[in-house]
């Protein structure tokens, strides 16, 4: 799995949870709360469904990690690596 | 018979009550990996807004009257965000709308409220031309998602009169929302003054039907996450040092060490489990609002013939100020299940009439005089609304019928005096002094079940989930 899958599994995710926004031209290195219209309910619901539809726990502390969308892959890619192996 | 209780011996979260606030944290936090116990006094789940059966098969509603929030505005708000953060869906709790306007009803005048939000704003806007500008202000603000902290705090009639200058109308906008959510006599915040007034007029009233199966989806989610439900499990004491809780204890002497308590029960009855205080122990509380009630079954169209409105909120002054426990038989709240556009025709349907009043004086009465008691509630209640709204309403004579006092109440809930509401003293950030130990539900300021489903999801997300971060 490629960072870029990884990114897109976490867009696919935020359009499920936030249908009304666009996501065409999300900047992968800014916070997605400063380009997004989503709150820290919103990011729980992206660990939720990470776990639900992906099986991938991301422990609280890690939460932070979840910040931009090339931050997410970084520390999601391993993640799916491990799962995959 | 042993259960599963009597060996366990700790939880991640353990949350008191069964209710809809404390089901919803459960299932929120259950469905992140937490072990997560829900223990609950009674026999069955609901709190306030359980069931019973009587003979014939009748369910009845304990608390119900309408749902709220039927109409979304925001993904944030309402059943649109209990839907997703709790992964359910509107099959498995579902609304059904009015098929006629409600009724309010102050003195002799009245306020028909269409079945749409919209219709409302455009109605009130049209009938009070003068203040037709400030109307339409103080709809988009009761609209919006976020409120300022200083305005969510201010008393709600303070923020009205600063955008509405008839106090005829102020009254009949207060009215139906104190009387579905003024926990205490005066004034609430204007927090919760939009949160009801938009459930209840923006969003609009629904029925379920039967509140049974919002309970059995909920319960029934809980178990599939790996929650656990145990009833007839009553917690006597919250054992805690150096400002956290460690452990709960059961009537039973059984101890289950919690990294979490949640509790629904209420401030004041949680106060007194911290200090191993008795169930009558007295407490600082305020008078607390509670309500007599008679619910009658009925066909269809019996009930709709009792009553032209899904709801009417009355009360028999020209002027509304609210201290039930001061002025009890004053204001009224009446619901009839006949009008809401079901799938299926229902068997039955409920018609209620309550009257508001103060809940002293119900606990710690002989058998003898509680029935006494009870019977003349119940009596007035029917006597005064035929005398009062003559021609609106026709109560039945001789239809099967049920009252519910302060003491029912309390014994669905041990809320303090059958509070209906909770108690005067909330926290609304769900904090106590205690780091590990949170409110959901009414004195965290969830009113009604949608209020009470939403209470438990924000708290647990913001205080447990993100660790108050």
């Amino acid at each position: 799995m490629t960072k870029d899958d990884v990114k897109q599994i976490v867009l696919d995710i935020i359009a499920e949870i936030a249908p009304d926004e666009d996501l065409s031209d999300v900047k992968p290195d800014v916070r997605l709360r400063d380009q997004l219209d989503l709150d820290s309910m919103d990011f729980l619901d992206i660990v939720m469904e990470l776990r639900k539809q992906h099986g991938i726990e991301v422990p609280e502390d890690d939460y932070p990690q979840l910040a931009s969308l090339d931050s997410c892959a970084n520390y999601l890619q391993p993640k799916f690596e491990a799962l995959n192996a | 018979m042993k259960r599963a209780l009597d060996t366990l011996e700790e939880a991640d979260d353990v949350i008191l009550g069964a209710g809809f606030s404390g089901l919803s944290a459960a299932l929120r936090l259950a469905q992140f990996g937490r072990k997560v116990v829900v223990l609950e006094k009674h026999t069955l789940p609901g709190g306030l807004n359980s069931y019973y059966y009587r003979p014939g098969k009748y369910v009845y509603d304990s608390g119900l009257h309408v749902l709220t929030n039927r109409c979304p505005v925001s993904r944030r708000w309402g059943m649109p965000f209990v839907y997703r953060q709790l992964g359910l869906s509107a099959e498995q709790l579902p609304l059904h709308a009015p098929t006629a306007p409600s009724l309010v009803r102050l003195g002799d005048c009245s306020l028909e409220t269409p079945v749409e939000g919209e219709a409302l704003l455009e109605k009130i806007a049209a009938d009070y031309p003068a203040q037709s500008d400030g109307w339409r202000a103080l709809w988009a603000l009761l609209r919006q998602d976020q409120l300022e902290p200083a305005l969510a705090a201010t008393p709600a009639r303070e923020v009205l009169e600063r955008y509405l200058g008839d106090a005829q109308l102020i009254d009949l906008l207060r009215l139906p929302v104190f009387l579905y959510g003024g926990y205490s006599a005066g004034d609430i915040s204007f927090l919760i003054f939009r949160n009801i007034f938009r459930s209840l007029f923006i969003e609009g009233v629904g029925h379920p039907g039967s509140i049974k199966p919002w309970l059995d989806s909920l319960v029934s989610a809980l178990k599939a996450a790996g929650g656990e439900v145990f009833y007839r499990a009553p917690v006597v004491a919250i054992e805690h040092q150096d400002g956290a809780v460690q452990a709960v204890r059961l009537e039973s002497g059984q101890r289950i060490r919690a990294g979490n308590v949640v509790s629904s029960i209420g401030w004041a009855e949680t106060r007194r489990l911290l200090e191993s205080a008795p169930d009558d122990a007295p407490t600082a509380q305020t008078a607390c609002i509670s309500a007599v009630e008679t619910t009658f079954c009925l066909s269809r169209e019996e009930a709709a013939q009792a009553c032209p409105h899904p709801m009417v909120f009355f009360h028999a002054d020209e002027r509304f100020d609210w201290d039930p426990a001061a002025h009890p038989f004053q204001s009224y709240s009446i619901s009839c299940a006949a009008h809401f556009d079901f799938p299926e025709e229902p068997e039955y349907c409920f018609f209620k009439i309550a009257a508001y009043l103060g809940g002293e004086g119900w606990l710690g009465l002989d058998e003898d005089t509680y029935s006494e008691k009870k019977e003349a509630a119940r009596a007035r209640l029917e006597a005064e609304l035929r005398e009062k709204l003559p021609g609106l309403l026709h109560i039945p004579d001789d239809a099967v019928n049920e009252t519910m006092t302060p003491r029912t109440v309390h014994r669905y809930t041990s809320h303090v005096d059958g509070a209906i509401y909770g108690g005067a003293d909330k926290s609304f950030s769900g904090e106590t002094r205690h780091r590990n130990l949170f409110l959901v539900g009414n004195d965290q300021g969830g009113i009604g079940v949608v209020g009470a489903l939403i209470s438990g999801i924000v708290v647990a997300n913001l205080k447990i989930l993100t660790g108050g971060r």
